[in-house]
């Protein structure tokens, strides 16, 4: 950051006023003449202004705007303040602008009431394009870190503070506020609340409940396999038993008298299966029944009484107000009225509809009721439709029992005739029969076939058929728990997941956070030798033997004995003090410009160029130290501005620095030359050396 | 017509039960909307706990125009506010308060029957109509379509 030019309009006591700087490398010094109360402190107030909004160290600094102006406006009337800062700031022109309206609200207001404010940074870059950030106030901040502010541009009568023991805090800021500490400080922190924030992600994201649908799921699982077993035991049995059955009805029909009769019977069985069908189909009709129309009885009285209330409107004149349009529409292209009437095109009837068609939208309620009744003919047939068609299915579902029943009957006649004719198995071929295969341990007589199919049948109709549709309903039952089980556990598992992400997360954080740790301790101790040198350098060019500046291991500014190697309380009326204030803030300068230009590969230091704005820097120091210290700060920074009385100017301080000066302004304050007697100060170029002009 | 309409019911055990188990519904829109009709009817409505994790849209009624005209007339006459007759979101609501009712009978009567409930469905159905109540109804529903009609005529 190297300054060009200070504006100032009607900024306190200055009217209309430019400053420009000497940014000559030799003549870096600009110097500011200004008796007491002539404006000094207020041009290093406009620099946190227009940078920070901030004013420091001023009488009344609510009265911004200069105090003439305020006088002269009417009230109502506003007066604009502003102050222009330009800078170089790493090869790019800044300007920045601060501005306020301040409207005069009554007649011996000298502060106003601002109505209107801006603040701009315009940053020229080398080829001429012009930037605007869009946050200025954070881009300021970047450039001059607002902590450091007050170092930079400093009061004389505050420094001196610095090196005292109640603000050490302030240096150990600025330190490491300069070098990049607070950076690492915060990631530090900022490491740890991350590490704390994945160990609760951690806590809510807890196994145990994978671990028991897993659990669970494999105990489900298990059922369901142990009735897939079963199943296969039964279908085989089922299988089994059919194919005896088979085979003994294959014998039967190789006996002369029971030939017939099995024949019958496997004829009578059949129309026996086609009927119970029939039956299964008429079950299932009315199943369809029951779920398409089964609510129209329930659904009938609220449907009636709605009917009901939508006629006693209709008698009232309150529906139908008009029709919606969409509706007749349809009616007419449906070539059907609601009440079933056809709606033949250019038909009466047809004209009748089409002349409900309204310019106004219907509201719904028209069209709700409307739609409702011309519902009531369908609901009416749909729901004696209903009854009609469950009366005639269950009549014939009767019918068909009973004829099943018949035939129930007809079988067993033939079973009974077959069993009492106890007729001799000679003729059986039962050599291709294993009656091992068959369960049996004797045939004798067909009787005994008989009785062995009936048993057979038996079990199959009255066990393993029903243990099969029983055992297929368990297993369809437990696929579907396992379905739901294995969704929640792939909700589980991605929960897992992240559980697994936030650990290793956690742990990246910890590693990074240790090293960074680590690397601050290193990192930290170099930066107080670093300062500790830079500091004690300046002060013992400055200072008066045998005392020397240090920066403590907890970072704070102390001057030692230099014999004793301890540290010392100099009093407060010491130069000593100001001396090491001065040196310290100096030093930093000096060492952000060095990693500045030596370009040091550092992540939390870049350096800079800043310069230093002084008011009356001077004023507890005796000639000597003043001359010292005039001798040593154009050295340290790039830019010095000094803002001094001729008092402190003249002798040691104009001997030492004068060959460092580039510009001088004299500060002319008339207590009362502004208008209508107001205070004011002018500000002069009293001479620019020809270096700095060229 | 807004179809984008839906609601939350409660889906106790018995839909399953009807069916999944017993096959006698096709699907459980049927089952919920035939458990409402009979909450609305035996007077049984859930005006708390009647939400639950299944979720009933509007949409499925789109082709079911009498499932509409049932939805709209038992909401109005439970709300009194002809807005029911117009509000899609106030009829699922309401059905969904006396589908968790009527569910509640439904479980009372066919939740522990072995086999299929469809007999006992029937005669359930059976016994709250008499077909002399259904003639009577039904003159009534005429006159009043009758009504509508002849004013829609007479007014042009």
């Amino acid at each position: 950051m190297k300054l060009e030019r200070l504006s100032l309009r009607n900024f306190r006591q200055f009217r209309d006023a430019d400053i420009e700087f000497s940014r000559n490398q030799n003549k870096n010094v600009t110097v500011i003449h200004g008796q007491n109360g002539s404006g000094k402190t207020t041009i290093l107030n406009a620099f946190l202004w227009v940078l920070f909004e901030e004013l420091q160290s001023i009488k009344k600094p609510e009265r911004i705007a200069t105090q003439g102006e305020m006088v002269a406006a009417d009230v109502g009337d506003t007066v604009t303040v502003e102050v222009e800062l330009i800078f170089d700031h790493e090869g790019s022109r800044h300007e920045v602008r601060r501005r306020k309206s301040l409207q005069k609200q009554s007649s011996d207001d000298l502060e106003g009431m601002e109505v209107d404010g801006s603040f701009v940074v315009e940053k020229i870059t080398e080829d001429g394009n012009v930037d605007e950030p869009t946050n200025p106030e954070s881009y300021v901040r970047q450039i001059v870190p607002d902590d450091l502010a007050e170092l930079f541009f400093f009061d004389g009568e505050y420094i001196s503070d610095l090196s005292g023991v109640d603000n050490q805090d302030e240096i150990q800021d600025a330190i490491r506020q300069m070098m990049g500490l607070t950076l690492m400080e915060r990631s530090i922190k900022h490491l740890d609340w991350v590490e704390g924030q994945f160990r609760d992600e951690l806590k809510d994201l807890g196994s145990e409940e994978l671990q028991s649908l897993i659990q669970e799921r494999d105990e489900v699982e298990s059922e369901k396999e142990a009735r897939e077993r079963e199943l296969k035991d039964k279908t085989r049995e089922r299988d089994r038993l059919q194919e005896e059955i088979g085979t003994i009805n294959e014998l039967l029909t190789q006996v002369g008298e029971t030939r017939e009769l099995q024949e019958d019977r496997e004829e009578l069985e059949s129309d026996r299966d086609e009927l119970e069908d029939d039956v299964d189909e008429i079950n299932d009709d009315l199943d369809s029944l029951i779920s398409d129309k089964g609510f129209l009885t329930f659904a009938m009285p609220a449907i009636k009484e709605t009917a009901a209330s939508l006629d006693d409107l209709r008698e009232q004149g309150k529906i139908p107000s008009r029709l919606d349009n969409e509706f007749i529409d349809e009616l007419v292209e449906q070539g059907e009225c609601i009440c079933g009437r056809p709606l033949d095109e250019e038909s009466p009837e047809c004209e009748a509809v089409l002349s409900h068609k309204s310019d106004v939208t219907s509201d719904g309620l028209d069209q709700a009721s409307i739609r409702l009744i011309d519902k009531l003919d369908r609901i009416r047939s749909e729901r004696d439709g209903f009854f009609e068609k469950v009366d005639r299915l269950l009549k014939r579902r009767s019918n068909l029992d009973e004829d099943i029943e018949e035939l129930s009957g007809q079988i067993d006649d033939i079973s009974t005739k077959i069993q009492d004719l106890g007729q001799g198995v000679d003729d059986l071929d039962t050599d291709e029969v294993s009656l091992d295969e068959l369960d049996l341990d004797a045939v004798e007589s067909v009787s005994d076939l008989e009785a062995a199919r009936n048993a057979k049948d038996d079990k199959l109709s009255n066990e393993i058929k029903p243990d099969i549709t029983l055992l297929e309903k368990e297993i369809e039952e437990y696929k579907d728990d396992i379905s739901e089980l294995e969704d929640k556990i792939d909700e589980a598992e991605d929960e897992q997941q992240e559980a697994d992400l936030a650990r290793k997360r956690m742990q990246v954080a910890k590693a990074v956070r240790e090293e960074l740790e680590l690397y601050y301790e290193q990192f930290q101790q170099s930066i107080r030798e670093r300062a500790d040198e830079k500091i004690d350098q300046t002060f013992e060019k400055v200072a008066t033997k045998g005392y020397e500046a240090v920066i403590t291991d907890d970072f704070e500014l102390r001057i030692h004995d230099r014999q004793h190697g301890t540290p010392i309380e100099v009093d407060k009326s010491r130069g000593e003090r100001q001396i090491a204030s001065l040196s310290f803030i100096g030093s930093l300068v000096d060492i952000a410009r060095e990693q500045y230009e030596a370009d040091r590969d550092t992540d939390y230091f870049d350096g800079g160029i800043y310069p230093i704005v002084m008011d009356s820097p001077f004023g507890a120091l005796d000639n000597e130290h003043r001359g010292e210290v005039s001798e040593v700060l154009p050295m340290l920074a790039d830019q010095v501005i000094v803002l001094v009385t001729d008092s402190q100017w003249e002798g040691p301080v104009e001997e030492r620095m004068g060959p460092h000066v580039g510009v001088h302004y004299d500060l002319d304050f008339d207590e009362n030359g502004g208008i209508e007697g107001s205070p004011i100060t002018d500000v002069t170029e009293v001479s620019r050396h020809k270096e700095v002009a060229d | 017509m807004s179809t984008k309409a839906r609601q939350t019911y409660k889906q106790s055990e018995i839909y399953e039960t009807l069916v999944d188990e017993h096959d006698i519904f096709d699907n459980y829109i049927d089952c919920f909307v035939f458990a409402a009709t009979v909450g609305y009817h035996e007077g049984r409505i859930e005006t708390e706990n009647y939400e639950g994790d299944a979720e009933m849209l509007w949409m499925h009624f789109s082709s079911h125009d009498l499932y509409r005209a049932a939805a709209a007339s038992i909401a109005y006459q439970h709300t009194k506010n002809p807005e029911a007759l117009t509000n899609p979101e106030l009829q699922l609501k309401v059905l969904a308060k006396f589908a968790a009712g009527g569910a509640e009978i439904l479980e009372e009567k066919f939740g522990d029957v072995k086999g299929t409930s469809r007999e006992g469905i029937l005669n359930y159905i059976k016994s709250h109509s008499s077909e002399e109540e259904r003639g009577r109804e039904n003159e009534m529903l005429k006159e009043i379509a009758r009504s509508f009609d002849d004013q829609m005529f007479q007014s042009s």
